[in-house]
């Protein structure tokens, strides 16, 4: 009785009082407890064999900041069997015994590590990893980007890569079989590209800030030592690289700087993501780059190798308090089924994320509150993040991996536990609504860690996407597609035959910046040939579609990064199918 | 009773019995309204006289912190356990925790407060302002809404601050009614105005948005932020010219200056290196100069090992134009942490200011050797270099620093003149 007060009493009278009243009234008023959903994914990584812990380098009271930021992965059939491989990059600097891991799957799903003599394992201050076939062989290639530094390795085919040279510095007239590739800053984010429309692919290196290793930072909160901050250093312009084709015997020539020619230099940021696609809808690709707690940047192709950033006109370089955020990864796609894909952009713990929906084509607004995201369960500091069908309702879901950038208390025994948080995951209701579904979703979700990269693909012939997740200092993880009750789907790989325009002649490679589209009846998916997005991650290039009951497809149409557009049949759905550029019917008017 | 009043009656059939003659019906109703007023007084009583259920003390990790700020929530701590029932003593607990990031037991200590004294806005304001940043934003508007509740109609920040709330978490509407309540109370209010805009952008309704942004446009807590979302607008209404004066002007303009808000008082009992260091920034902003020199001299006494100090202390002497001081801290700064880049960039600075080129040339080189993509660096070094009639040395060094920042303009300019 001593323990009862005045609010005890009052809450038992409000209670009874409640109960009294419900008791009285329909039954109906009660929400009936939402049923538990059964998980959409399981961790199978120790299953498949991928044995692969990130070394985020030596744990010493330096703090330094590289560390804090993760290294990312790239999901690409290296050797065109078929199947889908796993690059798995490190961060434990150039001295580190932990190299860069390669993973080709085998026949039965397993992974088998194929690293050793690759030419991609090596060591390094490793952050993001794109893939595309730059010399147009027909064999995909591998940019990593590095703090400090950056790595071309050309595939040679046989599952060997080769390392072409950095330039010195200034770059030589006749610099020989350089890269071009001039990275000495910090480079995270990357993508390739056709900005010209020359049928050769470029390269978007996006950098972080001008570190100055040198300077001990303090926890915002505790003040004890901890993880700088971006704002202590100066941004950097984010690089863009021209690919300067092969000469008339067929060698390659390698990348040429194009920063300043194309305007890139006007603005600078510490970037984190990257997104290159047409985003302004007449046909050029553009360049969408996340700043980490500074304005976006929005490069609008001029189409005459110039870009003009317009982020805050279009909508995309604040949230909707005109405050500039902390932008890291970046999702893009079409969630509500109108022909407008939405950009979503993860931020740090205290804020929200934005989902800047577009419409009119061309414009954006952030309408994350509004489609449900930020009514969640818990939240946290989110890095990678895809849009992805997972149960193939015609809706793409979402998912994003948390980590902290900053300890909320005293560091811990475990030094990355004091950074760890859960993941989440979110259910598209259909009309671009979401739900939270992350607590239905353990093996995702379930455990904290220090998420950084998060890349998605289809490891397995139900055409289901899976996810792989890399953390800081700790282990990636495989987590593979169970979602019950999935609907029909469809796969596209859409691919330009090499030796167009007088090229190569190789296997055709994927059409980097094409737009897929599939029509039945009424209805109309669209899709983006673009791996690079989430977080230093590159995604399976292949494009999916989940289409719910949707058994027939009329018509796949795409819209090539040259512009023009055709038209494939699909004669059946749960399959995968490749379009190969000049074998579809033309689109009128296209 | 009733019986006999019907036998004397001549009511017809059916109609009501009386309740009694009307002195007992008086004596009746004083009766049960006596009762009434009794327990009233009775549970009022209760209420006042019975005490609170107050939270356990919380007990924060204080391993490894620095120890003044120990020894600061230890003293709170201990006047909390010593009066249980004193405002006050929770009250200090919940800042100092907060001032010190201990952010859940903080949240805690303000409960505390707001249930020991019911009458403040402060306490449940301070916690929602905590609650906010949390993992469940929306346990934060329960506080904002009783803060709102008790303030003044003049103070309307808990109402703006839930109105903000309200309007991140998708409840438009409700944040609408509260901004509305805001203008009612206080019209002309430049926040709720800006909310309103805000409002109208989530509405679609971009004439209505641009009216409130127009409103706003000048005002210094507002002008860059409604600067953005009126190119914003202005690109949607098809005012592409409109929009691209905006896009131009903004680039002109300063940060937003904060809100008025009782949260900076949190930050006054930070205590501790870290803490020290942050009041004496607040102070120089406010333009406080000299009590922000007097704490930073405190603190150098107390952590006289500390570059950090050392370092705020020489740009305290060089603002306050004691070269000669400046550069003595400078040096022990540097003493302290010889390894860190940015202490030999401010040095150079100093040299440089002093026109005294070479040292600043060597310190300079000194900041490169430590970082080397410092393209501030090289470009401070170039003009130390022409300074000193080395035009080679300095377009080699402007050269570098374009390397590194394409984007430094004045290292373009620089170098044309050069060539």
């Amino acid at each position: 009785m001593a323990r009862l007060n005045r609010w005890g009493v009052a809450f038992a009278l409000l209670t009874l009082t409640g109960i009294l009243i419900v008791g009285c009234t329909s039954s109906q008023l009660v929400d009936a407890p939402a049923a538990p959903q059964a998980p959409w994914f399981a961790d199978v990584t120790d299953e498949v064999g991928l044995d692969f812990t990130h070394d985020a380098g030596p744990i010493d009271g330096t703090y330094f900041m590289p560390q804090s930021m993760g290294s990312g992965a790239a999901l690409f059939d290296f050797d065109n069997d078929g199947r889908l491989d796993i690059y798995l990059v490190q961060n434990g600097g150039p001295k580190s015994g932990a190299k860069n891991k390669l993973f080709q799957q085998q026949p039965d799903g397993r992974f088998k590590d194929v690293s050793a003599g690759s030419g991609l394992d090596f060591a390094g201050y490793g952050m993001g990893v794109a893939v595309a076939d730059v010399n147009n062989d027909g064999l995909p290639d591998v940019y990593v980007s590095e703090y400090a530094g950056g790595k071309l390795l050309l595939n040679q085919g046989g599952g060997k890569f080769q390392l072409v040279p950095s330039p010195p510095t200034p770059l030589p007239k006749d610099e020989g079989k350089m890269s071009g590739i001039d990275s000495q800053i910090w480079g995270t984010a990357v993508s390739f590209l056709d900005y010209n429309r020359d049928d050769r692919i470029d390269l978007v290196v996006t950098n972080y800030v001008a570190l100055d290793a040198s300077r001990p930072c303090n926890n915002p909160g505790t003040g004890g030592r901890d993880y700088c901050h971006p704002v202590n250093f100066k941004g950097t312009a984010t690089r863009l690289y021209r690919n300067r084709g092969s000469d008339a015997k067929g060698n390659w020539l390698g990348f040429e700087d194009r920063t300043q020619a194309a305007g890139l230099d006007h603005a600078t940021g510490p970037a984190l993501g990257v997104l290159c696609a047409d985003l302004n809808g007449d046909g050029w690709p553009d360049i969408f780059v996340a700043n980490d707690s500074k304005a976006n940047h929005l490069w609008i192709n001029q189409k005459n190798d110039t870009f003009s950033e317009e982020a805050v006109p279009r909508g995309v370089a604040y949230n909707t308090r005109g405050e500039a955020q902390a932008n890291m990864g970046v999702a893009y796609g079409d969630i509500d089924g109108n022909g407008l894909s939405s950009l979503f952009v993860t931020h740090i713990g205290f804020e929200y994320h934005a989902l800047w929906k577009q419409g009119p084509r061309g414009l954006f607004q952030d309408q994350a509150a509004a489609a449900g995201l930020t009514k969640t369960t818990w939240r946290g500091t989110g890095f990678g993040t895809v849009f992805a069908d997972f149960d193939q309702d015609g809706a793409p879901d979402l998912a994003l991996v948390n980590g902290r950038v900053f300890r909320t208390g005293p560091p811990t025994k475990s030094h990355w536990d004091a950074y760890a948080e859960r993941n989440q995951l979110f259910a598209n209701a259909g009309a671009g609504k979401f739900r939270d579904i992350s607590e239905s979703n353990p093996a995702l979700c379930g455990k904290p860690n220090v998420g950084r990269g998060l890349a998605v693909g289809t490891f397995s012939e139900s055409g289901a996407r899976d996810l792989l997740v890399t953390t800081a200092g700790g282990k990636a993880r495989l987590l593979r597609n169970v979602a019950p009750n999935r609907g029909h789907w469809l796969m596209i790989r859409a691919v330009q035959a090499s030796g167009v325009r007088g090229l190569g002649a190789g296997s055709p490679r994927d059409a980097i910046g094409a737009e897929v589209r599939v029509h039945a009846g009424t209805r109309r998916w669209q899709g983006l040939v673009q791996p690079s997005q989430s977080y230093l991650c590159s995604n399976d290039p292949r494009v999916h579609f989940g289409l719910g009951a949707v058994d027939r497809v009329d018509a796949i149409e795409v819209l090539w990064p040259d512009g023009s557009e055709e038209r494939f049949a699909c004669p059946s759905v749960d399959r995968i199918i490749e379009v190969q550029r000049g074998k579809g019917e033309p689109v009128q008017g296209k | 009773m009733a019986k006999g009043s019907q036998s004397k009656g001549s009511k017809p059939p059916g109609a009501a019995p009386k309740a009694g003659p009307p002195a007992r019906r008086r004596l009746r109703v004083l009766l049960i309204a006596l009762v009434v007023v009794a327990g009233s007084a009775g549970g009022y009583w209760v209420y006042e006289a019975w005490p609170p259920t107050l939270p356990d003390v919380p007990t924060p990790d204080l391993a490894g912190v620095d120890p003044e700020v120990a020894e600061a929530v230890a003293t709170a701590r201990a006047a909390v356990i010593a009066d249980q029932r004193s405002v006050e003593a929770w009250a200090r607990l919940a800042m100092t925790l907060d001032a010190h990031h201990y952010p859940a037991e903080a949240v805690i200590c303000y409960g505390a407060a707001s249930t020991l004294d019911r009458s403040s806005p402060v306490w449940p304001y301070l916690q929602a302002v905590l609650l906010q940043s949390g993992p469940n934003p929306e346990a934060a508007i329960p506080s904002l809404e009783r803060a709102a509740s008790l303030v003044p109609r003049n103070s309307p920040m808990p109402r703006l601050r839930l109105a903000d709330l309200l309007l991140q978490l998708g409840r438009i509407d409700d944040a609408d009614k509260q901004y509305r309540k805001v203008l009612a109370d206080k019209p002309g209010d430049m926040h709720a105005q800006f909310g309103l805009a805000q409002v109208s952008v989530d509405k679609h309704e971009y004439q209505e948005a641009m009216r409130y942004l127009e409103a706003v446009a000048e005002n210094p807590h507002t002008q860059k932020r409604a600067c953005v979302l009126s190119a914003a607008v202005h690109e949607r209404l098809g005012n592409r010219e409109r929009a691209d004066h905006e896009r131009r002007r903004l680039a002109e303009l300063p940060a937003d200056a904060p809100w008025p808000d009782i949260i900076a008082q949190v930050g006054q009992v930070r205590v501790g290196l870290h803490g020290r260091l942050l009041r004496a920034e607040f102070l120089v902003q406010e333009g406080n100069n000299m009590e922000a020199a007097a704490l930073i001299d405190e603190t150098v006494r107390k952590y006289p090992q500390s570059d950090q100090v050392w370092a705020a202390m020489a740009y305290m002497k060089e603002r306050n134009k004691d070269m000669a001081g400046a550069e003595k801290a400078m040096r022990m700064t540097i003493q302290l942490a010889p390894k860190q880049a940015e202490h030999h960039f401010v040095m150079g600075e100093f040299m440089l200011s002093l026109r005294r080129y070479r040292e600043a040339a060597d310190a300079y080189r000194k900041a490169i050797e430590l970082r080397p993509v410092d393209a501030d660096a090289y470009l401070k070094l170039g003009d130390c270099l022409q300074q000193q009639g080395n035009n080679a040395g300095a377009i080699a060094a402007y050269r570098q620093a374009l390397h590194y920042r394409p984007d430094m303009s004045e290292v373009k300019k620089r170098l044309e003149k050069l060539k």
